[in-house]
């Protein structure tokens, strides 16, 4: 039982990575309320806040003071509070961990976020929307890679050397999560442009990229599905695929509710809507908590739907994908297809 | 390391890209559109305004209105434009430590309205009805006659209430001072816009000349050295004041709203043997028919197009169903011409507000920039009966039987 423990990895950077990704999410939620509420520029000067150093700010200015300022300055302090987090989980990887592949990926994490504050603070200094763009790809980037991280440094992830499953390759479950992945990147990014679209940018510019975010979506929808079925053959009975699958679905149907209704509160019913009454009767809420939260919102699951595509695609390559170049540490003992029927009927 | 590396490089090479300086400041989009339009009415085909126009046109503005960042007022404009609210609703968005803010019309209007209020923002395409074209210096929803400037109050309403069905929001959620400033932007762009157009038709009258009579070599320098007491007054402030004139006057032209006859209850559907009447004249006299349809449904047999789109596709004589001819106007910012639908008034929805006065105003004046005319043969109480059927038409049963 001893050697046993000794042998298992130390828990601390897994639980510093799951509180980074804990304070992450509720980051790029507030990151998405800057934008929809225009925020962005209520503090004029970085690193500082109004010539106060970031942390000694007057709490109840930034408390009791204008809306905007609460959402910026708080924005930054969760930012910071990230970046610390991300320090202590260096530390922790690098002083515990064994693999060399997983304390790079801390470093990254790190250098990551340092980046991520570094666009922030050049686009309150340089007025840049471009800027602004930028940082609304990396936060999602970032995000993700904490979770790929949470996954690699998991309990499951160590089980996995004993229950993987080699007899056969599927690529349903290997290519088709990370082809997902990067499309549901690349919506990310679509979305990213038309958040931060040029106030001078031509009609023409907005309608194609609207047209592209509609047709990603579909086609994540259709893929989302795809899996699904996938995920619901009896072989991948309890390794936890099924439960990730199921949730995609969930939240990628949620995404398409919230992208019709984002576009509903910011723009009213299309037109082929208005003959009916509720459409005809609908006035825009302007700057209401209803259109500023679901508009959030709509950022918010589409971050969430990359980091269950990451947890699934990480799930399902490390359960399913052919060894290469393996580590003592990180191997695969390979084990036969009734094998791993076997490990899960007893875990059950 | 391979992939460290890599990272750092792309790090390295967005900074050195933010390093290089902040954005370009924005500037108004100049009317290209009308610049065509003109060429085509008054000069022969393969005839261009003067190379310098644009510049000319560009620069008296900028003297006159500034830029979207740091807009001016001149003394023509002072009685209707305050500059304190001008700046907070121009520029880019951000606010003070006590949170008044800057770059309101950017921030809220911008992405449909476009920067130079042209209705052909980011967003425009998308839209229907498209958003407005403040330059032509026509709006819809308005308490005075046709071809008069809409008060500070109408456009106040219209912000605070927005427009139901439509993509204009309701600012109801704004501070006062916020909705005023944007008011006076809206103001703003839509005297520059008027101005702007009215300059491009003074050259087309000038058969090839420039608008200041000089060398185009020499015009930039000395334009952008002048001040605005400079500009000849016979080329912009004399054509401004005039402008200027018509919006200061309009709470002066506000049409007054006779008292409802016996019979018209506020706030009831009932309204007695007036709405039979208003049924008759529907059908009759009022012509609604022609375009609402028999149903009211917004179903008649006109097809027209409103006055921004006329403006550039009917003036100068091209055809609504050749893509071909209109191509040229919409590589210059025009949006795709799209036929006005006539209001469904079974629904119960009324643009413009819903009072029984604001429905008064729509027949009475007409809805300016759209086909709906002003009613210039119908007396009052002939007016406040077609109220009273319009009103009554989303409770009756019998609304699509003929008189």
């Amino acid at each position: 039982m001893n050697q046993q423990t000794d042998n298992l990895p130390s828990r601390w950077p897994h639980r510093l990575a799951c509180l980074l990704a804990a304070v992450v999410f509720p980051l790029i939620w507030v990151g998405g309320l800057v934008t929809t509420t225009d925020a962005g520029m209520a503090v004029p000067d970085w690193p500082g806040t109004y010539g106060y150093n970031m942390f000694l700010y007057p709490i109840e200015t930034w408390l009791y003071g204008p809306f905007d300022l609460f959402i910026e300055h708080g924005h930054r302090l969760l930012g910071a509070l990230a970046g610390l987090i991300a320090i202590a989980m260096v530390v922790a990887t690098c002083t515990t961990e064994r693999r060399p592949w997983v304390k790079r990926l801390a470093v990254a994490l790190l250098a990551l976020v340092i980046f991520q504050g570094l666009l922030g603070g050049l686009r309150v200094e340089l007025f840049a929307r471009w800027i602004a763009r930028i940082h609304g790809c990396v936060g999602p980037a970032f995000f993700v890679a904490v979770i790929a991280f949470c996954v690699a440094t998991s309990r499951w992830w160590h089980q996995q050397n004993k229950t993987r499953d080699q007899t056969r390759l599927r690529n349903g479950l290997i290519w088709l999560p990370i082809i997902m992945l990067g499309i549901s990147y690349g919506q990310l990014v679509i979305g990213a442009f038309l958040r931060h679209m040029d106030e001078a940018a031509p009609p023409a510019t907005y309608k194609w990229l609207i047209v592209a975010h509609i047709s990603v979506a579909i086609f994540i929808a259709f893929g989302t599905f795809m899996q699904w079925i996938i995920s619901r053959q009896k072989m991948f009975h309890r390794v936890g695929i099924r439960a990730s699958a199921n949730v995609l679905v969930l939240l990628v149907l949620s995404q398409i509710s919230l992208g019709i209704g984002t576009w509903v509160v910011k723009f009213g019913w299309p037109g082929w809507f208005r003959q009916f009454n509720f459409a005809a009767h609908f006035i825009v809420p302007e700057k209401s908590l209803l259109q500023m939260n679901l508009i959030t919102a709509h950022v918010v699951v589409g971050s969430l739907i990359l980091a269950f595509w990451t947890i699934h695609s990480l799930r399902c390559n490390r359960r399913f994908a052919a060894v290469r170049n393996c580590s003592t540490t990180d191997s695969a003992t390979s084990i036969t297809h009734s094998d791993i029927h076997a490990i899960t009927a007893s875990d059950a | 390391m391979k992939r460290c590396s890599s990272f750092c490089i792309l790090a390295i090479a967005v900074l050195a890209c933010a390093a290089c300086g902040p954005a370009e400041p924005i500037e108004f989009r100049y009317n290209a559109v009308e610049q065509l339009k003109q060429e085509r009415l008054f000069m022969d085909e393969g005839e261009h305004f003067p190379d310098s126009s644009r510049e000319e046109v560009t620069s008296i503005l900028k003297i006159l209105f500034g830029t979207p960042d740091r807009p001016q007022r001149s003394d023509e404009a002072a009685a209707i434009l305050d500059l304190t609210r001008l700046n907070m609703a121009a520029g880019p968005v951000e606010s003070e430590i006590d949170g008044t803010p800057h770059g309101l019309y950017r921030e809220h209007c911008a992405h449909c309205h476009g920067i130079s209020g042209d209705g052909a923002g980011a967003t425009a395409a998308l839209l229907n009805p498209y958003p407005r074209d403040f330059r032509l210096g026509k709006f819809k929803f308005k308490s005075t006659p046709l071809r008069t400037p809409p008060t500070d109050r109408d456009l106040t309403r219209i912000l605070h209430n927005g427009i139901p069905g439509s993509a204009m929001p309701s600012f109801r959620l704004l501070p006062d001072e916020e909705i005023a400033a944007l008011v006076d932007y809206v103001k703003y762009l839509s005297i520059r816009g008027q101005l702007e157009r009215t300059l491009l038709a003074e050259i087309s009258s000038l058969d090839g000349e420039s608008l200041f009579e000089i060398e185009q070599s020499e015009t930039a320098p000395e334009i952008d050295s002048m001040s605005a007491d400079e500009v000849p007054d016979a080329i912009g402030p004399e054509f401004l004041e005039d402008i200027v004139a018509r919006w200061q006057n309009a709470d002066e032209r506000v049409t007054a709203v006779p008292a409802a006859p016996a019979g018209f209850q506020i706030g009831h559907a009932d309204h007695g043997n007036l709405t039979s009447q208003g049924r008759e004249l529907f059908f009759t006299k009022g012509n609604c028919t022609q375009c609402h349809g028999e149903t009211a449904a917004g179903d008649g047999s006109t097809v027209n197009f409103d006055d921004w789109t006329n403006d550039w596709l009917k003036t100068p004589g091209i055809d609504p169903y050749d893509r071909e001819s209109w191509k040229p106007f919409m590589a210059l910012g025009a949006l795709r011409p799209r036929p006005v639908q006539p209001r469904n008034l079974n629904l119960g929805v009324f643009r413009g507000g819903d009072a029984a006065e604001d429905i008064y105003r729509r027949i009475a004046n007409g809805i300016e920039g759209s086909p709906m005319p002003a009613s210039a043969a119908l007396s009052s109480n002939e007016i406040w009966a077609l109220v009273a059927y319009v009103k009554s038409l989303v409770h009756a049963n019998d609304k699509f039987s003929k008189p």
